[in-house]
């Protein structure tokens, strides 16, 4: 789905920062075909040939690759509460409520106490200096502000807003602030929906939009040949996950379904939260940290990672769930949900801050204890594409943001990686063909690739290239242009 | 072919020129492997000794070479190289610019069971004397194919079991024929060969039949079947001459296993004597290994409460130590799940394509899947992913439960049968009417494992003596897969010169621009490389 109809699609890619991620197949290249005689003429589809002539050669079709998530370590609990973490240049700020955080390394915190209430904020960098900051959360709406939304935008509220609960208006609400400190809440609900817990929002550049996900219900129409009695809806339908998005960061349409627990899922799992991230250093890379609520199971819940590449369609990426509750006894031993954003810490580990309870979700809550911890990934090993045998793959063409190329990897001791640059058609660069590469092995972090002449890509200024890689028994997390 | 030796059993078998069996032929076989081509060593230091594992090069037999566990797949090694050379594993000092090189290590294979094709039912339950059939054997007769089975006669008849025959030009279509045999019921007029409540202790129980090689003629074929009813007197007698013959289960339950020897498999003597005290039920197999130079025997034992196989092996086919289990309920299977026939068999055609049917009884649903274990000896079993054939479908003649019969068989059309009982209730549903039918579970000659290749693969063989310069492979591609082989060391042999194989081919001759000779010299040591993509292989052959 393009922002609009007239927008060109297709080769070279742009990247949004100066990291490649594969969490998911829309870098890597599907490979290509051409069916060919004995003499390797290609054979077109109105050439006539006996069944038994022809032979497939494949261009850049990968091999012997899988994607894979990789689990977090746990730390914690953490001295401070955080209910949401933004990497801002070399600072990482945090909201929880009332309070706002600012530390240097991630774990050190200095606190200030804010002017308003917060839920999950996020940084507008198109919004003039009044409007930098904004957060949404949920909350009920007055029957003042529920009247005059009615009459600004008649049809765009949800029947579940006021069924849910009689005699309450449940609604996402905002704020907007100029420092992350003062905050004006907004005169009127950004959206009168049920929602619930940990409403992510944020700016996306490439849209030019406001996103929002949400909590949200894949609830049928009720059939209306039962008179209505009561309100029937959590018992026959599975939380999950909305979004919604808008020009307006004050006007979002009602959300819609766009992640729910997947047939390959228990039927008794719920998505919880969101948990909607970018990589760092990789705003174009989305990532959702999903709470997956195993409700009438164990009431724990575990986390499990999904992909977009524009965020609207979503992929779940294989491998085990990046994120468990805990033994019971422990502190996180209950129920754990995690909370915006993956950051990553001075010595190159990703952290995302999870809200932990030493019950189970809904045990009975007066002697809980809840706290935050961090959920590592040693080195930003998030997600790796892995050869365990032989693997090869190629990317798409892609506009390089540098002229050096830093892999994330593993081999083992045995095991290799060699990288190609190739230009637009195809062909490698002189001087920086596998041939010419110099293979990487070991544990190797932020590693520039080198090939025997040098370690600069070798493209021309203004062109774009295609990156190959040849792998034995190796990982790969990301490459990053520098 | 290079060049061999006949032996005399095979010399004096051409020159009879008479239509012998097949299964004889093949024991004779056996028997010639002994004294000519390979002569088997007298066993020491294991089965891997006798069997010829431990050479390099292994010297391949002649016939098809099935994939069926990875001993055709060289493991490779890691090559830890320096600039100048092979790094010394004993370095005492850090060695620096060490760079790992795989050395023909493969990728990109799994082993894969290829669920049979059901045909069927070829035999039913429609004789007086048959109330239910089961526990059937199925041998190529050289022209024709017998089938021996158990019925259980209605219940005014006795409840011992009958061992009954049926024959075959086709394994297809089968007659039961009047052999006037054995009197049951005050008629001859019945396919019966021996009826169970004439055995020593008046039962008939779990029998296969067998061509044993290294016995006289008159003792060709075997029967060993299950008894109860043992009296104690000589179970006492077989535990004193030979304790480990007993085990307590056995004893308790007072029952054993004994033995039938028949020249033609028609006419039965019946021996006294009680080779082992066991509780076993359903299905003891033997044979005669030529490589070990034992008879083996595969049957039921129980640990945990869970039916499981067990394998015993003995020298003297009258003297049997109790068997040890080999094989029990996987740890990936269902908790619920045991085992309860083996259908030990050796691929036709080869000697050391150990293979076992196991069913798998889901008592869950008190019903059958079979797998497939594999074993280079015998001795050492490995499951083989995949299921080969399943319980039908509610309603159909083997809705409720399916268990395999013995003798894995090649018949007509290139393709291979394995005789597999039919019921159409769950196997402990009460039982009325009459029970059971018999099917046969096919799959095209030599492919009832897969060495697959979903993408890119490659591989290289064991280095080996090759009994000929011709390779043939069994495979199937897709249209855009392939397979090529190259013969490492020969000039004009490699990958680039191979002309790629593809589409679906029981036995395809390779070629390297046109020449089908591998350029190899006899007894010249050769490696094969094969690299294949989107395909499966299933056996070479090398002529």
């Amino acid at each position: 789905m393009n922002p609009k109809s007239t927008t060109k699609v297709g080769e070279p890619y742009e990247l949004l920062g100066k990291r490649l991620v594969f969490t998911n197949w829309y870098y890597i290249r599907p490979g290509t075909f051409q069916w060919q005689d004995a003499e390797g003429k290609a054979l077109g589809l109105s050439a006539s040939v006996d069944p038994l002539s022809a032979r497939l050669h494949q261009y850049d079709v990968p091999k012997g690759i899988r994607l894979a998530t990789r689990n977090a370590n746990r730390l914690g609990p953490l001295e401070a509460d955080l209910a949401c973490v933004i990497q801002d240049g070399p600072l990482y700020r945090a909201w929880c409520g009332v309070r706002y955080l600012e530390s240097d390394d991630g774990f050190s915190w200095r606190t200030k106490t804010i002017n308003g209430n917060t839920g999950i904020v996020f940084i507008d960098p198109s919004a003039p200096a009044s409007e930098r900051y904004k957060t949404v959360y949920s909350a009920d709406a007055t029957p003042e502000q529920f009247e005059r939304y009615k009459k600004a935008r008649p049809d765009d509220w949800h029947w579940l807003a006021l069924a849910a609960d009689p005699g309450r208006i449940h609604s996402i609400q905002g704020a907007v602030s100029p420092d992350g400190l003062n905050w004006d809440p907004l005169p009127a609900p950004v959206s009168v929906e049920h929602s619930d817990t940990f409403i992510v929002a944020y700016y996306d550049e490439r849209l030019r939009k406001y996103v929002m996900y949400t909590r949200n219900y894949p609830a049928g129409p009720r059939s209306e040949k039962v008179p209505y009695r009561e309100f029937r809806v959590w018992d026959a339908t599975r939380r999950s996950i909305g979004r919604t998005e808008s020009e307006d960061f004050r006007s979002f349409p009602i959300s819609e379904v766009i992640l729910e627990p997947t047939p390959d899922m228990p039927p008794c799992d719920m998505l919880y939260a969101n948990g909607r991230t970018s990589i760092p250093g990789a705003p174009d890379h989305h990532l959702m940290f999903a709470s997956v609520w195993h409700a009438a199971m164990d009431d724990t819940t575990s986390i499990a990672l999904a992909s977009s590449h524009d965020g609207r369609l979503w992929h779940w990426v294989p491998g085990p769930k990046v994120l468990d509750t805990a033994s019971f006894g422990e502190w996180d031993g209950g129920c754990v949900f995690m909370l915006p954003n993956l950051i990553e810490l001075p010595n190159g580990d990703f952290a995302m801050p999870y809200y932990a309870a030493n019950v189970p979700h809904k045990y009975p809550r007066g002697r809980q204890k809840t706290a935050t911890g961090y959920a590592i990934w040693p080195k930003g090993r998030l997600v790796g594409l892995d050869a365990p045998e032989y693997g090869e793959f190629a990317t798409v063409a892609i506009v390089p943001p540098g002229r050096k190329l830093k892999i994330n990897a593993t081999t083992s001791l045995a095991g290799s990686i060699s990288v190609e640059v190739a230009h637009w058609n195809y062909t490698p660069i002189p001087g920086r063909s596998f041939a010419e590469s110099v293979p990487l092995r070991g544990d190797l972090f932020r590693q520039t690739v080198a090939w025997k002449s040098g370690d600069d890509l070798g493209y021309d200024e203004g062109q774009c290239i295609i990156l190959r890689f040849r792998m034995h028994n190796a990982s790969i997390f990301n490459v990053e242009f520098g | 072919m290079w060049g061999r030796k006949l032996g005399r059993r095979t010399f004096l078998r051409i020159a009879a020129a008479g239509a012998a069996s097949a299964a004889i032929e093949a024991a004779a076989s056996e028997a010639d492997d002994m004294t000519t081509n390979r002569k088997a060593p007298e066993p020491r230091g294991g089965a891997i000794f006798a069997y010829g594992y431990h050479e390099a090069p292994y010297k391949l037999d002649s016939g098809p070479h099935p994939f069926v566990d990875w001993r055709y797949v060289n493991a490779g090694r890691v090559r830890w190289q320096t600039p100048t050379g092979e790094a010394p594993l004993w370095a005492y000092e850090e060695i620096k610019e060490v760079e790992g090189v795989p050395e023909r290590i493969p990728y990109g294979l799994r082993l894969v069971a290829q669920p049979a094709e059901k045909i069927g039912p070829v035999i039913s339950t429609d004789r007086d004397w048959e109330f239910m059939i089961y526990a059937h054997t199925m041998l190529d007769l050289g022209g024709k194919y017998g089938l021996w089975y158990e019925a259980l006669p209605p219940k005014d008849y006795g409840a011992a079991g009958l061992l009954c025959y049926a024959e075959s030009a086709d394994g297809i279509n089968w007659t039961k024929p009047n052999l006037g045999v054995v009197e049951f019921a005050g008629s001859r007029n019945n396919n019966i060969v021996i009826d169970g409540s004439k055995c020593p202790f008046g039962q008939f129980h779990g029998n296969s039949v067998f061509v044993d090689p290294n016995a006289p003629p008159e003792e060709r074929f075997k029967v060993i079947y299950w008894s109860k009813n043992v009296p104690d007197e000589v179970i006492a007698r077989l535990k004193q001459e030979n304790p480990e013959s007993v085990d307590p289960f056995g004893e308790s339950n007072k029952c054993g296993v004994l033995l039938g020897t028949s020249p033609d498999g028609l006419h039965w003597t019946l021996q006294d004597k009680l080779l082992f005290c066991h509780t076993c039920d359903t299905q003891t197999v033997a044979y005669y290994d030529s490589f070990l130079r034992r008879y083996v025997l595969f049957t039921r034992s129980f640990q945990f409460g869970r039916r499981s196989i067990a394998r015993s092996e003995t020298a003297d086919v009258t003297r049997w130590p109790v068997p040890e289990v080999v094989l029990w309920t996987p740890v990936d299977s269902d908790p619920s799940d045991d085992l309860y026939l083996n259908s030990k068999t050796v691929y036709p055609g080869t000697r050391t394509v150990h293979l076992m049917f196991p069913t798998v009884y889901r008592r869950r649903a008190d019903n059958c899947v079979i797998r497939a274990a594999s074993s280079p000896d015998g001795i050492a079993w490995q499951w083989l992913p995949g299921e080969v054939l399943q319980t039908g479908r509610e309603g159909e003649w083997d809705g409720g439960c399916v268990f395999p019969g013995c003798g894995l068989t090649e018949i007509s059309g290139d393709r291979v049968a394995l005789p597999f009982a039919g019921y159409r209730y769950p196997h402990k549903y009460p039982r009325f009417g009459r029970v059971g039918q018999f099917g046969l579970a096919v799959w095209p000659k030599e492919r009832l494992v897969a060495l697959q290749a979903d993408e890119e693969a490659e591989f290289w063989t064991p280095a080996m003596i090759l009994p000929g310069d011709s390779l043939y492979l069994n495979f199937e591609t897709s249209r855009a897969g392939y397979i090529k082989v190259a013969v490492e060391g020969v000039e004009g042999r490699t990958l680039d010169d191979c002309d790629a194989l593809f589409g679906n081919e029981l036995k395809k001759q390779v070629t390297w621009e046109g020449n089908p000779s591998m350029g190899i010299r006899e007894d010249q040591k050769v490696l094969l490389r094969f690299k294949m993509r989107s395909a499966k292989l299933f056996s070479f052959e090398v002529r």
